[in-house]
C-alpha cells in the first residue's frame, strides 16, 4: 500500500518535472522534507518499512510492470511513428509521464533507488557477516555493486559517436546520450586515422523461389528455396509440379555472332584489342553490317569480301530504306534527300530531311541535330497519296528501328532505315576476306597490300580477322560472360501435368514469372545480400607518430587512451563510411566485480549448506 | 494447424524420424506408469528416448556443419535445440532416481518445441550477421537454453504437484500409492520439493546468462544494458524467479502458492523466448528471431 502510493507520488514528480520545473523541486523537496520528519518522529517505523521483505516484493512487482510498459510502448522514436500508432492524447499523456523514455525516466530510476534502498538496509538489518550467512550477503552486496558500477557509468561515463570516411583524421568525437547525436564534441587527446574500411560479403548463392497458392485468389505461403543446380529436379508436392533447373548463367548475354550458312553475305569475326582489354565482333558484307566507326571518328574499318576495284563507291554514304509488305514481299531503295521514289501503286515516298544526329531542342521543341557524328541517324520521310494528294510524314531512325510512331503508311508497310556512314578527312581501311587492305582518305588510294598475320593496327588499336565465311548468316548466341553475378538468368522448366514450360528467370526482373494460372510464382533471388563482416583499420597517432595499429571489427574495439572504440555501422551506399561508437566507462570493472560476487554468492547459497 | 500439416513435407526425414521415436518414447513411458517398476516396456522406452536424444543431438551437429556457424539463429533451429536442452535435464535427472511420470511430462514438453520447429521450419539456411560472430554466442545461448531446459521440466513436475497435491501423504501400500511409488522410481517424492530444486538449477543458468550476456554487449558494443524488449523480458523472467525466491525462503512460502508463482516465471520464459514479435517494440532489437 505505501509503495504503491510511493509509486504514485513518483509519477506525479514525472509529470511535474516535464511540466513545470519550480513545481517539481517544490514536491522533492516536499518529499524529502516529509522523510526527514518521519524518520526523526518514528524511526523504528520507517525502518521496519524499508527493510520489509512486502516492501520489496511491492517494489519489485511496481518495477517490473514498469519494464513490462517499457516494452509495449515505443521507445524513443521520432514523433511522426508515435502519432502512427497512438492518438494525439494517448501521446500526450504517455510524453507527459516520460513513458517514451521509460528506463531514464525519472520515476523509474526512483523505483530503482527505493529498490536499493531496500536491499542495503535489508542487509545492514542482517549484519554481523556470518559464515553461514556468507551467500546471502554476497549476493545482496554484489546488486548493490552493480548498481554502483553501473551509476558511475552513468554519470562520469561518457559514450560517443565517430562518422569516418577512409583517410579522416580526427582527434575529437561527438558525444551522444540515449543514441543521439549531441552537440558538444570532446578532444580526445591524441588522434585517430581510418585507413581502411572494408565490408566482407557472403558469397553470391542465388536460389529459385517458388511461391504456391491454391488458387489465384489465395495469398501466397512461405516459399521454397532451391539451388540452381543444373539439371537439379524438385517436387513441389502442393502445387503438383516439378522445377527443373535447366541451365543457370550467373553474368548472361545475348550477342549476334555470324554463323556459316549456305547462303547469305560473306562475314569475318573480328578482335579488337586496346591495350589489355579485347572484345569480340562481326563484319557481314552487307548494308549496314560491314563498317565500324572508330570511337571519336578517328577512322572506319570497312569489310568487303572481295577488294573493290574503286574503293569510293564502297565506301561512300547510303542511306537505305527497306519497305516490307503484309504480303511479305520487302523492297531496298537507296535515297536521297530531297528526291522522290515511287512507293506503292497509290502512293509516292518523299525523303524530307536527313539529321545524322536527332535530337529535339528543349526550349524551342525544335527538331535539331546534336552534332555530326552519326550517333542517331534519322531520315524524314514523306508518303503522298496519288489520288487525294494527302500527305503522311513520318521519321524513321536507325537505332530505333521499331519506332513507328504508330502511323499507318501506304500498303500497310513497314519501314526500316539503315544508315551507311562515310567518313571525310580521316583515313578508311578496306579489308577483304583474302587479308588485303586499302587505305584511303576521301576517296584517294594511299596504301594497299596485304595483312600481317591478318591483323590491322590502328593507333592503339588492334583488328584481328578470322574466320572468313563466304556466306553467313546473322545468328543470337546467348552466352556466360564471366563467373561473376553480374546479371543472373536461371532457364527452368515447370513439369506439371506432363507438360513443361520453359522460362528464364532473371534476378533483374522486378515482377514474379506466374505459372499454372496464377498459382505458381517464382522469383530469382539471392539467398542473402546483408554483409559477412566489416571492419575498419585505423591508426592511433600521437604528435603526428602512428603509436598503434588495429582492426577493428564488431564484437572486437580498440581501446586506447581510456577510450573504447566500437565498430557500430557501416553504410551500404558508401564503402569508404565507417560508424564507429566511443565509450568511456569508468564502472565497468567496478560492475564486473559485482557480477562475480553474484555467481559466487549464488553458487554458495544454493549449493552449499554453511 | 494448417501451416504444421504443410510443413511436414518440407522437414527432413531426420526430423520426422525423431518426432516419431520421441512420441514412441512417451507412449511406452505413459504405458510403463501402470506396469511394475522395472518393466521391459520401461526399459524400451529409456533405450527409446536415448536413441531419439542422440537424433536430436545429431540433427544439431549436422545443422551447424551445413550452416557452417552454431545452430541457433532462428526459430526452426533454436526450438531444436530447446528439446534437446529439455531431454538432457531430463536424462540428468533420470540417472538420479527414475522419475517416469516426468519424463512423460518431458517428453511431451519436447515433443511440443519439435512440433512447433515444423510449424516455423526455416526456408533456407540464413547467414550470421555480424553481431553473432562472437565467441560469447555459444556460451550464451548454451547456458541459458540449459537453463530453460531445467525450468521446463520444473514446470512439468509443478503441474504434476498441482494436480496431486497430496501425493506425498499417500500409503504405498494402496493402489494410488503404488501407482506414485512406481512413477517417481520406487519412493513417493515430494514433487514440490523436486518442483524447488529444478527452479535452483535452472535459475543458477538464468543468472549465467544474464551476465554472459551483459559481458558480450559491453565487448561488442560498449553497454552491458541496452533496455532492448528481449534484454527487458529476460529481467522480467529473473525477476519474477527472484521474487519466488523471496516469498519462499522468507516468507515462508510452499506448496501450491510457490508452484503458482512459479508458473508464472514459467510462462515469462516462454513469452521471452518466443513472444518477442508481438511486441509492439520488437522491431527495435537485435535479439528478436527471424522467423521467415
Amino acid at each position: 500500500m505505501a509503495t504503491g502510493l510511493i509509486t504514485v507520488y513518483l509519477l506525479i514528480l514525472q509529470a511535474a518535472a516535464n511540466l513545470n520545473k519550480p513545481v517539481f523541486y517544490g514536491l522533492v523537496a516536499a518529499l524529502a522534507l516529509f522523510v526527514v520528519i518521519a524518520t526523526a518522529r518514528k524511526p523504528q517505523n520507517v525502518l521496519d518499512f524499508f527493510r520489509s521483505l512486502k516492501m520489496a516484493a511491492s517494489v519489485l512487482i511496481y518495477f517490473t510492470i514498469a519494464v513490462i510498459i517499457g516494452t509495449l510502448i515505443l521507445q524513443n522514436v521520432e514523433p511522426a511513428r508515435y502519432l502512427q500508432s497512438y492518438s494525439p492524447g494517448f501521446y500526450k499523456f504517455v510524453k507527459l509521464l516520460t513513458l517514451v523514455d521509460t528506463y531514464h525516466s525519472v520515476w523509474f530510476t526512483g523505483l530503482v533507488l527505493l529498490l536499493n534502498l531496500n536491499i542495503l538496509i535489508c542487509t545492514l538489518n542482517h549484519l554481523p557477516i556470518k559464515k553461514k550467512k556468507i551467500g546471502f550477503f554476497l549476493i545482496h552486496l554484489s546488486i548493490l555493486i552493480v548498481v554502483i558500477g553501473g551509476s558511475i557509468s552513468a554519470f562520469f561515463g561518457v559514450k560517443g559517436y565517430l562518422n569516418l570516411h577512409e583517410g579522416d583524421v580526427v582527434s575529437e568525437f561527438q558525444l551522444t546520450q540515449y543514441n543521439q547525436l549531441l552537440d558538444q564534441k570532446r578532444n580526445m587527446g591524441f588522434q585517430l586515422r581510418l585507413d581502411k574500411f572494408e565490408v566482407d560479403h557472403y558469397d553470391p548463392d542465388y536460389r529459385v523461389y517458388v511461391y504456391t497458392r491454391p488458387d489465384s485468389k489465395d495469398k501466397f505461403g512461405m516459399p521454397h528455396s532451391l539451388k540452381t543446380t543444373e539439371n537439379a529436379e524438385y517436387p513441389i508436392k502442393k502445387a503438383h509440379g516439378t522445377l527443373k533447373i535447366l541451365k543457370f548463367f550467373p553474368d548472361y548475354a545475348v550477342r549476334e555472332v555470324a554463323k556459316p550458312a549456305d547462303t547469305g553475305p560473306g562475314a569475318v569475326k573480328v578482335m579488337l584489342h586496346q591495350g589489355e582489354h579485347s572484345q569480340e565482333a562481326f563484319f557481314f558484307d552487307t548494308a549496314g553490317d560491314d563498317r565500324f566507326l572508330l570511337p571519336d571518328q578517328q577512322g572506319m574499318i570497312v569489310f568487303k569480301w572481295d577488294m573493290p576495284k574503286n574503293p569510293s563507291a564502297a565506301v561512300s554514304e547510303q542511306k537505305l530504306l527497306t519497305a516490307t509488305f503484309p504480303d511479305g514481299s520487302h523492297r531496298l531503295i537507296p535515297v536521297q534527300e530531297g528526291k522522290s521514289y515511287p512507293f506503292t501503286a497509290d502512293s509516292t515516298l518523299k525523303i524530307g530531311r536527313f539529321i545524322p544526329s536527332f535530337s529535339i531542342d528543349q526550349k524551342s521543341k525544335q527538331i535539331v541535330s546534336a552534332g555530326s557524328s552519326p550517333d542517331n541517324p534519322a531520315i524524314e520521310l514523306i508518303f503522298s497519296d496519288k489520288k487525294t494528294g494527302k500527305t503522311t510524314t513520318q521519321w524513321a531512325f536507325a537505332n530505333f528501328p521499331d519506332f513507328t510512331h504508330g502511323k499507318t503508311l501506304p500498303g500497310n508497310a513497314t519501314i526500316r532505315f539503315t544508315f551507311v556512314p562515310t567518313l571525310k578527312g580521316k583515313p578508311i581501311y578496306i579489308i577483304s576476306a583474302d587479308g588485303q587492305y586499302k587505305k584511303t582518305e576521301n576517296g584517294k588510294n594511299f596504301e594497299k597490300g596485304k595483312l600481317e598475320n591478318n591483323r590491322l593496327t590502328v593507333g592503339n588499336r588492334i583488328f584481328e580477322f578470322s574466320d572468313f565465311m563466304p556466306h553467313a548468316e546473322k545468328s543470337k548466341e546467348e552466352l556466360n560472360r564471366s563467373d561473376n553475378p553480374n546479371n543472373p538468368v536461371a532457364r527452368i522448366q515447370w513439369i506439371q501435368n506432363d507438360q513443361k514450360e520453359t522460362r528464364d528467370l532473371a534476378a533483374s526482373d522486378k515482377t514474379a514469372t506466374f505459372m499454372d494460372n496464377g498459382r505458381v510464382a517464382l522469383l530469382l533471388r539471392n539467398k542473402d545480400d546483408t554483409p559477412k563482416a566489416y571492419r575498419s583499420y585505423v591508426s592511433v597517432l600521437k604528435d603526428g607518430k602512428v603509436v598503434l595499429k588495429k582492426k577493428v571489427q564488431v564484437n572486437s574495439p580498440l581501446a586506447y587512451g581510456g577510450y573504447y572504440f566500437y565498430q557500430s555501422n557501416y553504410n551500404p551506399k558508401d564503402p569508404t563510411y565507417s560508424g564507429i561508437s566511443v565509450v568511456r566507462d569508468p564502472g565497468v570493472y567496478i560492475v564486473f566485480l559485482g557480477f562475480l560476487l553474484l555467481t559466487i554468492g549464488g553458487i554458495l547459497r544454493f549449493y552449499f549448506k554453511m | 494447424m494448417i501451416a504444421l500439416i504443410d510443413n511436414f513435407s518440407r522437414i527432413s526425414t531426420m526430423l520426422t524420424g525423431l518426432i516419431c521415436i520421441y512420441t514412441i518414447a512417451f507412449v511406452l513411458y505413459s504405458i510403463s506408469l501402470f506396469m511394475k517398476e522395472n518393466s521391459t516396456v520401461y526399459t524400451l522406452g529409456r533405450f527409446s528416448l536415448f536413441v531419439g536424444f542422440i537424433i536430436n543431438g545429431w540433427l544439431i551437429v549436422q545443422r551447424w556443419m551445413e550452416a557452417s556457424r552454431p545452430p541457433f539463429k532462428t526459430f526452426y533451429e533454436s526450438l531444436v535445440f530447446a528439446a534437446f536442452c529439455i531431454i538432457l535435464v531430463y536424462l540428468v535427472l533420470e540417472l538420479i532416481r527414475k522419475v517416469k511420470l516426468v519424463g512423460v511430462g518431458s517428453i511431451l514438453l519436447a515433443l511440443g518445441c519439435l512440433l512447433f520447429a515444423v510449424v516455423k521450419v526455416d526456408v533456407e539456411i540464413i547467414n550470421l550477421p555480424p553481431a553473432l560472430q562472437s565467441g560469447w554466442f555459444i556460451p550464451h545461448v548454451v547456458i541459458y537454453f540449459i537453463g530453460y531446459g531445467a525450468l521446463a521440466v520444473s514446470f512439468a513436475t509443478g503441474i504434476m504437484y498441482l494436480f496431486f497435491p497430496d501425493a506425498i501423504t499417500l500409503d504405498p501400500s494402496t493402489r494410488k500409492g503404488r501407482f506414485f511409488t512406481n512413477a517417481l522410481g520406487g519412493e513417493i517424492v515430494d514433487l514440490e520439493a523436486f518442483t524447488h530444486q529444478l527452479i535452483i538449477v535452472g535459475f543458477t543458468f538464468l543468472n549465467m546468462g544474464l551476465l554472459t550476456g551483459s559481458m558480450w554487449a559491453k565487448f561488442a558494443w560498449g553497454d552491458y544494458w541496452f533496455w532492448d524488449p528481449k534484454e527487458n523480458w529476460s529481467l522480467i523472467t529473473w525477476t519474477i524467479y527472484l521474487a519466488y525466491f523471496h516469498l519462499r525462503y522468507v516468507k515462508g512460502w510452499r506448496g501450491r502458492k510457490a508452484v503458482v508463482f512459479s508458473i508464472i516465471g514459467f510462462a515469462a520464459i516462454v513469452f521471452t523466448y518466443l513472444g518477442m514479435s508481438a511486441l509492439p517494440t520488437a522491431s527495435m532489437s537485435e535479439h528478436v528471431y527471424t522467423s521467415q
